[in-house]
């Protein structure tokens, strides 16, 4: 009785632990991500500012939107031979991440070389920590750095700023934090006053300013959370202003201005390439090749939202008969994407040349709508014929007169750029024509 | 006795249910964000976010408004021309009435896109909002020039915005910023 209740206690006492693993192992599979270190100088003076930049770039890759409506924060810490000589927070949350949005988090963490650290190869050190509910995360990055004697008596210098956007991607709706980090690469204590700025589409917004005291070596941050309201953006920046600051008895006003500009993703907008290739004579009066439809972004995928869902249709000139389905459904486009179509055409017939791809694809959350058409036009018949060694057909080819709008012939005539401007007008004269 | 079976049977039960949730997890019908997500919703903290929006100031032209400050701009009449970078934009309006304003935009959508191909420009069009109304875009390539067109029927008149550029992006960066009084 007593063996069986202890096999029973352990059996569930197993299944629990797993089970609360499985919950939690791999959290981080829905991210493809990639860590990368930067130390400022391997060389640098005892006395002197030293400072690590730690970028994670990545992409969330699960089917579904991710909402954090709080906010978690890491500790960095920057130890020299084992003494800690800085700390920064990081924070992660509040945000929304859309499927396949690429991420992008850096942040940096400044710390002075003490002034008596004596000259040769020591160890800097950078530990990111992130501890709750007994879940303990700890990561050490290592640098060798040599430091030398101090080269010339010290300076007052003035605060260093290190910007961070969490995420750097913003798009309508979601959610960044900004973290503006003020450190001060003195012994001294410094006072200085700060202001914090919007700027979009070139237009700057006071949000605060802050009068902060800083002792020497340390760092300060403000830390704000912005929700993007508009989509119609050209821009997004956070500018500081560093208004003033006083060391050693000494003020210095109008000091300089930094800024964090987001990455702003805006909509896909996609248009389909088409090309024939792998020509195959049939010896039947027909050929058949291979059709390749290739969509690329206009927009950029790094600046971008993905597709989340896209119906196609290829619509061939009549005699060119498709030996794959005409209508086709993609999910989740998130690169590039091609496809190889077979098609089959006459070798005795003159071919009408224009065919189109044409479709819908929903973007954003919520949902919006693109409708596309990209027109091509396939190989004349006299050009398959003599691939293969034929001659080209006998007869005069039948032409659809094409209407020529004056527009196009401008277009296609045109020797390159003289003045835009002049182009602009001339344009214009043609639009009346068009939209009479 | 009776009460020991029920929480033993409840704790079987509860211990199954996790398990299951767990094995849903491994296989992908629960997320492993939403683990993560209640995991950090339980351990965070509340933060203010602030709302950030459009600051500009607009200049207004014919129903429209487009940022004013950061590039040029010039009207002369019922056109006006913004140059930003290598991007020259040109809005024209023209007066028009129209019965079936779907059927005529689509049909001059057609008309330019097709022109464009049979010519030999690379092109391709997609219709998308502007001004919450329906607009076409088309875009011709060749060798020298890249021009762009996005036009809308709105208040009696059709819009067009004409761009010459060598990016399209910098086109882009100028037509996304336009937006209705």
């Amino acid at each position: 009785m007593y063996n069986k209740k202890r096999l029973l206690f352990t059996l569930f006492t197993s299944l629990l632990i797993l089970s609360t693993t499985l919950s939690l192992i791999g959290a981080e599979e829905d991210f493809d991500y990639d860590i990368n270190y930067i130390i400022s100088d391997d060389a640098i003076e005892a006395g002197k500012e030293v400072n690590v930049t730690i970028t994670l770039t990545g992409r969330y890759i699960a089917e579904e939107p991710y909402v954090l409506n709080k906010q978690v924060e890491a500790k960095m810490e920057l130890f020299l031979d084992g003494e800690k000589i800085s700390e920064a927070t990081v924070p992660a949350g509040p945000m929304e991440l859309v499927p396949y949005q690429d991420l992008t988090i850096s942040e940096t963490v400044p710390g002075l070389i003490p002034s008596t650290t004596l000259p040769g190869t020591h160890e800097l050190v950078l530990r990111s920590s992130f501890e709750a509910l007994g879940y303990d995360f700890s990561e050490e990055k290592a640098f060798p750095i040599e430091v030398l004697s101090p080269q010339s008596s010290p300076v007052s210098k003035p605060p260093s700023l290190y910007f961070s956007l969490s995420p750097l991607q913003m798009y309508k709706g979601s959610t960044s934090t900004l973290t503006v980090r003020i450190f001060n690469p003195n012994e001294a204590a410094m006072d200085l006053a700060i202001s914090l700025y919007t700027e979009t589409n070139g237009f700057e917004n006071l949000l605060d300013t802050y009068i902060l005291m800083l002792e020497g070596g340390c760092s300060e941050e403000i830390r704000r959370t912005f929700k993007l309201l508009d989509g119609d953006l050209c821009n997004l920046c956070f500018l500081a202003k560093l208004e003033w600051y006083e060391l050693n008895g000494e003020r210095y006003e109008n000091v300089f201005e930094m800024g964090q500009c987001a990455n702003l993703l805006k909509r896909p907008s996609l248009r389909a390439i088409v090309f024939n290739d792998n020509y195959v004579d049939l010896n039947d009066g027909t050929f058949q090749s291979d059709l390749h439809v290739v969509f690329i972004n206009e927009t950029g995928w790094r600046n971008s939202l993905i597709v989340d869902n896209m119906v196609y249709s290829i619509i061939l000139p009549n005699e060119i008969e498709m030996m794959d389905g005409p209508r086709y459904e993609l999910w989740n486009v998130r690169k590039d994407t091609e496809a190889i179509l077979k098609i089959r055409g006459p070798l005795d017939t003159y071919l009408d040349q224009s065919g189109r791809v044409e479709g819908t694809y929903l973007f954003g959350d919520p949902k919006e709508t693109v409708e596309f058409v990209s027109p091509f036009l396939m190989p004349s018949t006299d050009e398959v014929r003599i691939m293969f060694g034929y001659g080209p057909l006998s007869g005069e080819r039948q032409d659809d007169e094409g209407s020529k709008l004056g527009i196009t012939a401008f277009l296609i005539s045109h020797k390159g750029y003289t003045d835009k401007r002049d182009d602009i007008n001339e344009i214009f004269s043609y639009l009346d024509m068009i939209f009479q | 006795m009776r009460k020991r079976k029920i929480l033993t049977i409840i704790a079987v039960l509860m211990v199954l249910a996790v398990f299951t949730l767990g094995i849903l997890t491994l296989v992908g019908v629960i997320s492993k964000m939403a683990w993560a997500s209640l995991l950090l919703g339980l351990i965070g903290k509340d933060v203010e976010v602030e709302e950030v929006a459009n600051q500009a100031e607009y200049y207004e032209f014919q129903g429209l408004n487009i940022p004013e400050g950061q590039w040029q701009i010039t009207e002369s009449g019922d056109e006006l021309i913004v140059e930003n970078k290598s991007a020259t934009i040109g809005i024209k309006t023209i007066e028009k009435d129209l019965q079936d304003v779907d059927e005529y935009l689509s049909s001059k959508a057609l008309e330019i896109s097709f022109d464009f191909s049979s010519n030999g420009m690379d092109t391709y069009s997609e219709k998308y909002m502007m001004c919450e109304v329906e607009a076409y875009i088309i875009v011709g390539e060749s060798e020298n020039i890249n021009y762009m067109i996005v036009f809308w029927y709105m208040g009696g008149k059709i819009y067009t915005l004409n761009a010459l550029y060598d990016l399209r992006a910098e086109a882009d960066e100028v037509i996304y910023a336009i937006s209705c009084v």
